[in-house]
């Protein structure tokens, strides 16, 4: 159930609809060993008529560095609910998911490393 | 292509029900499609939230009718190590907050957009380099925090991004 495809589909009916209750969490142990460092991901939903139940759903995604790399980074998104039941129908739109290390990855490359580094 | 898998498994019986429950033969078929238009892209690309975001999710959707039979009470996380810094924004279209369960909602549209970014990015990369100490990243701001250990999660000492903000 932890897949981009299952958390973009319920992206569109709970976070969007309910979410009030956001925190940050440690990150989860990744679904795969590969560390990704970069999603661009965009569901287009096209539902005509749909009931939808879930019992205790999670779901997440993130990307990260891998640790045996030296550097150890994770930034995701995660969801769950105890209980989903829902009716829908006609329901268009798009969800998209964006996640990206290149901007720390780029300053890494770019920058000289310190000669000295501090104890 | 796990994506498209799941996609599949999701949709692919509401496909299957409709042609035995409600024959539509001019309806289109469910789906669920990767690989966005070039155009959709580029708007986003061009969303200055979103070209400073490490993390970024949008949805915009339209329904005509929506029907929850039980009210969830869905938990967001962002999973990290690092300090993040979140916006949240939410626009609703005939669609109160809190929902009710057993009511139907009719025309409803959403957009929703999330960005999350490392809130201390010149620190991550100092650590990584070895320019400075690394620290328990719990106040990455707050030289002083640098020697505390760890008791809480970094992240979830940061956490709370601000409530969504919704028009």
């Amino acid at each position: 159930m932890n897949n981009p495809g299952r958390l973009g589909f319920l992206f569109c009916f709970f976070i969007v609809f309910f979410s009030n209750a956001v925190a940050q969490t440690p990150a989860p142990a990744p679904a795969d060993k590969s560390a990704r460092t970069n999603i661009d991901e965009t569901f287009y939903l096209n539902i005509i008529e749909r009931r939808l139940t879930e019992q205790d759903f999670k779901a997440a995604t993130a990307v990260s560095t891998d640790p045996n790399s030296g550097l150890d980074l994770q930034i995701g998104v995660g969801l769950s609910a105890s209980r989903i039941d829902v009716h829908m129908r006609n329901i268009r739109g798009t969800v998209r998911f964006q996640g990206t290390l290149d901007r720390i990855l780029r300053l890494l490359r770019d920058r000289p490393a310190s000669p000295q580094p501090v104890p | 292509m796990l994506a498209i898998f799941a996609c599949v498994v999701v949709f692919g019986a509401t496909a299957s029900a409709q042609q035995t429950t409600t024959p539509r033969p001019a309806a289109p078929k469910v789906e669920l499609q990767l690989n966005p238009s070039e155009s959709k892209r580029d708007s986003l690309k061009s969303d200055p939230d979103v070209q400073a975001a490490d993390i970024a999710i949008i949805a915009d959707i339209k329904a005509e009718s929506l029907l929850f039979e039980a009210v969830p009470n869905p938990k967001v996380e962002f999973p990290g190590n690092q300090t993040l810094k979140t916006t949240w924004e939410a626009f609703r279209d005939n669609l109160p907050n809190p929902v009710q369960p057993g009511v139907t909602y009719r025309n409803i549209g959403i957009r929703l957009k999330i960005t999350s970014a490392f809130a201390d990015i010149d620190r991550i990369v100092s650590e990584a380099l070895g320019e400075v100490p690394v620290s328990d990243n719990t106040k990455p701001t707050d030289p002083k925090s640098s020697s505390t250990p760890n008791q809480e999660s970094p992240a979830t000492q940061s956490s709370s991004p601000p409530p969504p903000r919704e028009r």
